[in-house]
Parts: structure tokens; C-alpha cells; sequence
């Protein structure tokens, strides 16, 4: 029989309740309850409910807790927990800036022992696992060279955190853009030289940016091209990973409401020999996705680690800091690459 | 489950699989065995892959009815499973089969398909094994001398072992007898041989034996949902007596392996010769199949984009599945 883990989610809202379906699919995990400053969004559920965090955590004695909240709170939520002994998984993005994912970090340091990771659960679309054991399995050779494009119709006037610094850190790139981020480390490597910057280009009142752009590089030159954007006024996911005999296209990506289109890679390997009779014209593979089951995907490996049965692979600690130093760089801020443990 | 759909940008229109002249002894020998000893079936078998029901009268061809299940759409003959067992050792077509102009007219106009797969079974090793050099491979009925040959001597193989296939004992042929047991197989294949088997279950359950632990079936047979079984019917030369007695379709074949303690991990319909089947029937359609023959005198891209279509949304009559065994 499955070992049921005794966890709180913190934080109801729309990420909240896609945990809590996870958690409830995945079996392993007993919810005692769920906790938001809004009692109004807690009246469906059947656990116990809190409107105060750190009430939640002192009265549940959880073994677990889950941070769903807005992004100005999760360090300290995570901290909290973690110096109780809890295991935490919170959501992207860790906290607003490189000093709040290192201040986490710290805590881990500390109370050795427990299970943090942090949800970034593009990692888990079948398109990015795909592309994951495409590389890895070296058919198509390194990558050398990848372009992202992450983009969105949003309006930056509308009242809600999100577009509200304090609470959120900052606009698409910290909201959106950061998945982006964490895939272009995850399949190019850690970038030692950024040239980025965050702009208003169509929404000029807004605190937060409705843009970014960057150049980045390795220390061993392979190179990545980012471009983040709330004014695509469509919803779009591409990402390009050029490798030294091939080639792969991540167009797509499925999410709740279809808006980024089908999930679709496509590879294909270098044909100078042209084989399929004339250059620039190699033979190409398609996949497509009818299902997203990232969330879940995410829930075993973090289950997995609560168990002992494997360790946390991706969403650590370390990939927090680092892409929140990427973050840091692009917005100009004192945390950035290069810029030392803090 | 994932389920992925798989397709490729090239055209197929004029490739042949086969020669024309040994695909035609073959369907001959085929013809002449069910003529003489083929009788009508009872229609009162349950549909073999889906087990639920009797299935519907769809079309007889030489004297063989075959079936439509309902629940499941797979088709199959309503036929005595002695005369398929029968049909599978006569000995005209064994000979055929056996005989070197036979293996290497095929290995002409398949060894660049077969290397494609191989390549393409390397990264779907990887992507669910997480290795890809030196597996242990069980290979169920593989009747191509040439492709058994590939398979042993590639990258991916560490052990072979070929299973009831026409080819055992065949001078100059290494089968692997030797070098794996059951139990031991990182990968069994098993390509083109559903369709004739007259008790799924115990042949799910013979490969179920043979893979290891975290290992994968690798299947391929022809569907009956596939766009080309649908519209020909009786007319379609591919599609025959004894040769073909079972045809699942894709939703049947996903309830069989479950069924039968598989996790299918994807399921593709990769076929590039539906429309081709089509074509070279098209004059036996009947008036109700108007709208196919309109398609037919479509230009060549149009033709390609709708096998592109057939490919995508699992509607090829070609369909190739990666399951595991659940343990």
C-alpha cells in the first residue's frame, strides 16, 4: 500500500487547485488542508481550512507543505516550513529575486534532510521529455544553439498581483518568461555572459515589463536567444535547439485551455549527403500530444524523493537560484550572474 | 497513456513494398487454399480482440466472411481456426517465402525501411529504457532472413533470439538460439504476425514470458480502422484469407494489451500506403464510395497531405504500438 504523505497546500488559487487535483490523482498524498487569505475560495473543500499560513502549518503539523501563493511570500512560506521540518514543494517563480531563492537555499542548508523543489513543470511536457532523451541520447550530437519564444496576450492594466510589482517581482519575464529560462538551461547548460533588458513597448503605464530579450552564452560558447513577451496577442511556444548533426522544432504546448495550439517536436537528423534527394530538405519526424500530464509527472518525482525512492532531478534548489540569477542579470538588478554568493 | 501520432514529410506514392509478381503467387497460393477449403463462419464469434460481442457481417471474400465488432471496430474473419493453422504451413507457400529470389526482391524494396525503423526504435529505446547499445531482442515470426540479419548485427542488439518463424532452420542463418532465455528480452518484436493469430491472448501472454522486467513490446500490425481496409473491403489486394484473420483496430488493440497486463506507452499509426491501396482499387469502388473516388483524382501533394492527415490522427490502416509489461 502507498505510503500517504500528511500535506497543506498554502495558497488556492489557480495553481492551487491544479496541485490539489494532482496530489488527489496521484494517491500518495493525504491533504488535511488547505489554507488562503480569501475564505471565499475554500468553501468547496471537505479539509480542514485556514486562512493564515503559518496557523495552517502550527496546527496541521504537516509532513509537507505545498506553497501556491503570490510570489512575495513564498521564501518566507518555504523557510517557514522547512525550519519545521517540513518538505516543501512551491511553485515557480522562487520568490521575486536571486536573494530570495538563495535565502531558501540557505534554509535547506540548514535543516538538512527535507525534500524542496520548486514547480516548473515544463519540464514534464512530453515535447520537452521527448526532446530531453533526443539529446541525451546523442542521435542528433550537442546542442550548440537554441532560440525560445515565449509569448502571451495579456493586459497589463488589469487589476490583479500579477501586474503588481510588489507582489510579483516584475512583469512577463519573472511570470512566463521564466519557464523559458529554465529550458534553455535545462537543454543548452549555465550561461556565464547575458545581454538581455526588459522593456514597455506597448504597455507604457505598466510597472511590470511587457517584454525581454537576451543573448546568452556558456562557458564552453554554445549560445541562446530568448525573446518573452505579453504582447504576442496570441499565445505562442516555440523553442529551436540547433545540435551538431540535427535539429529539433518544440512548437506548441498543451495546457488547460489549448490556447498555445498542438504539442508538436520535430526533428531531423543533417542529410549533406542528400539523401532524401535535395539539401536543406532532410527527412523530418513529427510527434504530437493529445495529453498533458506534467502536473502529474511532477507529483511522482517529488513523491519519489519524499519516499526515498529518487532524488528531486528537476526544480531544485540549485536550478531556482540559477535561473533567478538569469532573471536578476536581465532586469539589471545587483544578484545577477557574475555576481557572487550572496 | 501517451499517446503520440508520428508521420513524415515524404511522399510514398511510387513505392512498392513488394514485387508485383511474387506478392501475386503469394495472394494465388493464398486464393486457391481458401477456395478449396473455405467455408462460411457461424458470425457467432465474439470480436477476438475486444472479446464483448459477435461482430457484423462486413464483406466476404473468397468464400471468408468477415466481421465489423461494434464495440471495438476491429475486423476479423468468422472462419475455423484449424484452416488458418492450416493455411500457416502449407507448404507452396512456405516454399515461396523461404526461397531466395522471394527474400531478396524483398530485401531490395525494404532494407532502407527496415534501417529507418532500427534507427527509430534506437531513440524510442532510449526514450523509454533510457539505453539503446546492446539489448536483448526477441523477435516474434520475422520471416525476412535479411532484416533478421540487420537486427542482430545492429548497434542496438546484444542478444537475439527469433520465435516461431518460417525461417528456423534455414541454412546460413543465425537465429540466436543460444544466447537468451525468456524472461531476458529488453525488447520483443513482433511485426506482421497479429493478424493471423487465432488466440491473441495466449500469444500477448507467450510475450509477456519473454521480456524482462522494464522491457517493451514493439508491435506492428495492420488496423482495421485504417483508411484503406474501410473503403476496399473485398477489394483490396493486401487484405485476404488466411493471411489476414484478424484486424484490431487502434481502440481495440489499446483495450486488448491492457487487457492482457500491458501499459501501452504510445500508439502510431506511421502507414504511408493507404491512399496508394486506394488508388489501385479506385475502379471497384461502388457509387458509395463517390467521395473517395473524387479524392482519388486529386493531385499527387493533396494525396500526400491526406495520408499525412491518416497518419496524424491514428486513421492508417499501419499501426505500430510501444507497450510495457505492467508489473
Amino acid at each position: 500500500m502507498q505510503k500517504k504523505i500528511r500535506t497543506v497546500i498554502i495558497g488556492m488559487g489557480r495553481m492551487g487547485r491544479t496541485r490539489y487535483e494532482a496530489m488527489r490523482r496521484h494517491g500518495g498524498f493525504e491533504i488535511t488542508a488547505v489554507c488562503d487569505s480569501r475564505m471565499s475560495l475554500l468553501e468547496r473543500y471537505p479539509e480542514h481550512v485556514y486562512t493564515e499560513w503559518k496557523r495552517c502549518i502550527d496546527g496541521e503539523q504537516p509532513q509537507t507543505v505545498v506553497v501556491c501563493t503570490v510570489n512575495a511570500v513564498i521564501p518566507d512560506i518555504v523557510c517557514y516550513a522547512l525550519e519545521r521540518g517540513c518538505h516543501v514543494f512551491a511553485e515557480k517563480p522562487p520568490g521575486r529575486c536571486a536573494g530570495d531563492a538563495l535565502r531558501m537555499k540557505a534554509c535547506l542548508g540548514k535543516n538538512g534532510g527535507q525534500v524542496l523543489k520548486f514547480g516548473f513543470n515544463h519540464r514534464y511536457h512530453y515535447s520537452i521529455m521527448e526532446a530531453k532523451s533526443l539529446i541525451d541520447s546523442g542521435f542528433l550530437g550537442e546542442v550548440v544553439a537554441a532560440r525560445g519564444v515565449y509569448g502571451k496576450a495579456a493586459d497589463l492594466n488589469r487589476q490583479e498581483w500579477r501586474n503588481n510589482v510588489e507582489l510579483s517581482g516584475g512583469g512577463i519575464l519573472i511570470d512566463q518568461g521564466i519557464h523559458m529560462l529554465d529550458l534553455l538551461r535545462y537543454f543548452v547548460g549555465d550561461f556565464t555572459d547575458i545581454d538581455g533588458f526588459t522593456d514597455h513597448l506597448v504597455w507604457k503605464e505598466s510597472v511590470g515589463e511587457d517584454t525581454a530579450f537576451a543573448t546568452m552564452r556558456t562557458a564552453d560558447g554554445k549560445v541562446a536567444v530568448f525573446h518573452s513577451s505579453a504582447i504576442q496577442w496570441k499565445h505562442k511556444f516555440d523553442l529551436d535547439l540547433i545540435c551538431t548533426n540535427g535539429y529539433i522544432a518544440l512548437n506548441g504546448l498543451l495546457t488547460s485551455t489549448k490556447s498555445y495550439g498542438e504539442e508538436r517536436i520535430t526533428y531531423y537528423k543533417k542529410d549533406l549527403e542528400r539523401k532524401n534527394g535535395k539539401i536543406g530538405n532532410p527527412k523530418e519526424y513529427t510527434m504530437c500530444f493529445d495529453q498533458d500530464d506534467s502536473w502529474s509527472y511532477e507529483m511522482d518525482e517529488f513523491y519519489g524523493a519524499l519516499t526515498g525512492k529518487g532524488g528531486i532531478k528537476n526544480g531544485t534548489v540549485d536550478d531556482a537560484v540559477a535561473v533567478m540569477r538569469l532573471i536578476d542579470t536581465i532586469y539589471g538588478k545587483k544578484n545577477g550572474i557574475g555576481a557572487g554568493v550572496v | 497513456m501517451l499517446k503520440s501520432y508520428e508521420y513524415t514529410e515524404q511522399s510514398y506514392s511510387g513505392m512498392h513494398l513488394q514485387d508485383y509478381l511474387l506478392r501475386d503467387k503469394e495472394i494465388d497460393i493464398a486464393k486457391r487454399f481458401s477456395e478449396k477449403y473455405g467455408h462460411r463462419g457461424t458470425w457467432t464469434e465474439n470480436c477476438p480482440v475486444c472479446g464483448r460481442h459477435a461482430g457484423k457481417y462486413f464483406f466476404t471474400k473468397w468464400k471468408v466472411d468477415y466481421l465489423y465488432c461494434k464495440e471495438c471496430a476491429s475486423i476479423y474473419a468468422s472462419c475455423d481456426h484449424g484452416l488458418v493453422k492450416r493455411y500457416q504451413k502449407e507448404e507452396e507457400l512456405l516454399d515461396l517465402r523461404r526461397s531466395s529470389v522471394f527474400q531478396e526482391e524483398i530485401t531490395k524494396r525494404r532494407m532502407e525501411r527496415w534501417k529507418e525503423f532500427l534507427e527509430w526504435m534506437q531513440i524510442r529505446a532510449f526514450r523509454f529504457l533510457g539505453r539503446n547499445k546492446g539489448l536483448a531482442i526477441a523477435d516474434i515470426g520475422n520471416r525476412y532472413r535479411d532484416y533478421v540479419k540487420l537486427i542482430r548485427e545492429s548497434e542496438l542488439c546484444g542478444a537475439y533470439r527469433l520465435v516461431d518463424s518460417i525461417l528456423e532452420g534455414m541454412d546460413g542463418l543465425d537465429t540466436g538460439t543460444e544466447n537468451m532465455e525468456k524472461g531476458q528480452a529488453d525488447l520483443v518484436f513482433y511485426f506482421d504476425r497479429m493478424q493471423q493469430e487465432t488466440a491473441l491472448k495466449e500469444r500477448l501472454s507467450g510475450i509477456s514470458e519473454w521480456l524482462g522486467k522494464s522491457g517493451l513490446l514493439v508491435l506492428e500490425t495492420r488496423a482495421g480502422s485504417g483508411f484503406d481496409i474501410l473503403t476496399l473491403k473485398e477489394h483490396n489486394r493486401k487484405i485476404y484469407p488466411y493471411e489476414h484473420v484478424v484486424l484490431p483496430s487502434v481502440r481495440g488493440l489499446v483495450h486488448l494489451l491492457e487487457e492482457n497486463n500491458f501499459r501501452v506507452l504510445e500508439i502510431t499509426t506511421p502507414g504511408v500506403m493507404d491512399v496508394h491501396y486506394v488508388m489501385e482499387a479506385k475502379n471497384l469502388l461502388d457509387d458509395s464510395g463517390l467521395f473517395v473516388k473524387f479524392l482519388m483524382e486529386a493531385d499527387d501533394s493533396v494525396l500526400q497531405e491526406f495520408q499525412r492527415f491518416l497518419q496524424k490522427n491514428g486513421m492508417s490502416s499501419f499501426v505500430r504500438v510501444i507497450a510495457a509489461k505492467e508489473n
